[in-house]
Order: C-alpha cells, then structure tokens, then sequence
C-alpha cells in the first residue's frame, strides 16, 4: 500500500464524527479526582504536625548532645592540663563518679583533683603527662600496681 | 500543570480516545474519571513530564487497558458474546448513516493494538514517537502497527475481507 492510498484512508476515517462529552462531566471528573487525592493523602494534618514535633524534638537532642560533649571535653582538658580550675568539674562530677565508679575509686580521683588544684594554688600546674602516667600506673581498687610498689 | 488545565486542553480528546477504544460513552465517562484520580495522585510526576499530553494519555491508556482486560474476564465469565464490544455505534454522531457507520464498523474490527495506534495518529494527532510514549513500545513498533492497521482497514472498506 503507497502512502497515498493510506492518506486516502486517514482521510475517509476523520469522517468518524464522535459524539462529544456529556455536560457536566468536567466537573464530575475533577470533583472526583480531588476528593481522591484529599483520600489518598499519606499525612493528615495530625500526622503532619507529629512529624514536625518529632524533627523539632531531634534537633534538640543533636545540638544538646553536641554542647553537652564540647563543654564535657573542655572541662577534662582542663583537669588534666592543670590550666584552668576544676573545681566546677569534681563538684558536679563527684555525686555521678560515685554512682558509676563506687565510692572508693570516685574519692581516689577527687583527692586527685584536689591535689591538682593545690598544686595550680601553689604555681606549680600538674601537667597531662603526670597525671597520666599516675592514672596508667595506679589501680583503683585500694592497692598500689606491682612498678610503684617496688 | 494543575488537573483542570490538564482537562480544559485534552479532556475532550481524552474522552473521544476512550469512546473509540472501548466503544461505550458510559465506560469513557468512566474511565476517564478514574484516570483523573490516578493523575491526581502522579502530582509530583505531572510536573516533571516534558510532554504533558503524552503522559496523560499514558495514564489514560493504561486505564482503558484495565478496563478492558476487566471487561474481557466479565464476559469470559457471563459467557456473553465478545463481538459486542467492538461495536462503535453508540458513541459515534449519525450512527445510521451507511458511510460513518461502515468506518466505526471497520475501526471497530480492527485488533486493539492497531486500532489504538490509528485512534492516536488520526484522530488525536500524535506523532509515532509520541505513540512510543504512550504506548511503552519502540517508535518503529508503533509505526509498524500503524501500517498494518491501515492496510487491514482499507481491505475491511472494500469489502476484500
């Protein structure tokens, strides 16, 4: 078949005249489809204020948790470099140090800290080093390790 | 593109493209309805689409396709005659005039993939691209049936088959 004679049949077939839409059938289809989305929405608006709670309540938790460590870290270094005072640090600390490490441990690194606060009254800062290295060679449960003892 | 602009350009094309392909103005109306409510829940993907009118008629092709498939397992289970379906007079103007009834009657015989292919190149002007679109086949398939669909129809007109 050329491409005329399919021409000719196009033609001869665009005489089909179909019968236009109903009146009224517009605003059927459109009421139904928004009433289908309103329907098919995945969040009400309870659940879209749940959410929102929900983030807000999770960014909280971030940025606290976030300044909770920073100052948590500022406030160790501080203990260990000797630099500024920990007095604010063993205060807070002492009652949780008790709690998790039992007394005995918890009194050993107050009087610790104690004694570092001493030492910055006098002048003479307890470096990080020192600390450490007493930390490392010392238990904590009442008894001297075996190098310090000898 | 927000559903009613979407309707006030290709609603009534829309319409006639259901009424050829299924053949009942009750099932356009139909069908048409529930193709808005898919497209009503497609908000995201209406507004990224390059051709609006292609994925319109996707949509509302796949919904005839549903339709029809339903349709075909109703009767199959009434056991009612299948010929019936293919019949175009209810939804064409001067169905007792012998001419547009002896097309309707020819389009109407045609197997459903060619006459869907001819709906949207004759009456509804898309290109065999477009056609690919809608009909998630390659442009040389479309064209392919577009041909076919032609020839059997210019045979059915005169009378050879």
């Amino acid at each position: 078949m050329n491409e005329d004679e399919a021409r000719d049949v196009e033609e001869r077939l665009k005489e089909i005249q179909v019968k236009p839409a109903p009146p009224g059938l517009r605003r059927r289809v459109l009421d139904a489809a928004a009433k289908h989305k309103e329907g098919s929405a995945w969040t009400t608006p309870l659940l879209r204020w749940c959410l929102a709670a929900c983030a807000a309540v999770i960014l909280v938790v971030f940025l606290a948790d976030g300044f909770i460590s920073r100052s948590q870290t500022h406030r160790l270094e501080a203990l260990l470099d000797g630099s500024r005072p920990a007095t604010s640090w063993t205060d807070d600390g002492s009652r949780a140090l008790a709690e998790v490490l039992g007394e005995p441990v918890a009194g050993k690194l107050l009087a610790r800290s104690e004694t570092a606060a001493e030492l910055r009254e006098k002048g003479e800062p307890l470096r990080r080093e020192e600390i450490l290295k007493e930390l490392l060679t010392e238990d904590f449960d009442g008894s001297e390790s075996k190098k310090d003892t000898r | 593109m927000n559903l009613d602009e979407l309707y006030d350009r290709y609603g009534e094309k829309m319409y006639r493209y259901l009424a050829l392909r299924l053949g009942s103005p009750e099932d356009a109306e139909d069908v048409l309805q529930e193709a808005f409510c898919r497209l009503a829940r497609y908000s995201v993907r209406r507004a990224l689409v390059r051709n609006p009118r292609a994925f319109a008629f996707r949509v509302l092709r796949n919904e005839a396709n549903r339709h029809l498939a339903k349709r075909i397992r109703r009767r199959a289970e009434e056991a009612s005659d299948p010929g019936e379906r293919d019949s175009l007079a209810s939804v064409i103007e001067g169905p007792d005039e012998a001419r547009p009834a002896a097309l309707a009657r020819a389009l109407g015989g045609l197997p459903d993939e060619q006459r869907d292919v001819i709906i949207l190149k004759v009456f509804e002007g898309f290109s065999f691209k477009e056609i690919a679109a809608v009909c998630e086949v390659p442009a040389n398939t479309a064209a392919s049936r577009y041909r076919y669909g032609i020839e059997k129809l210019r045979s059915l007109l005169e009378g050879k088959i």
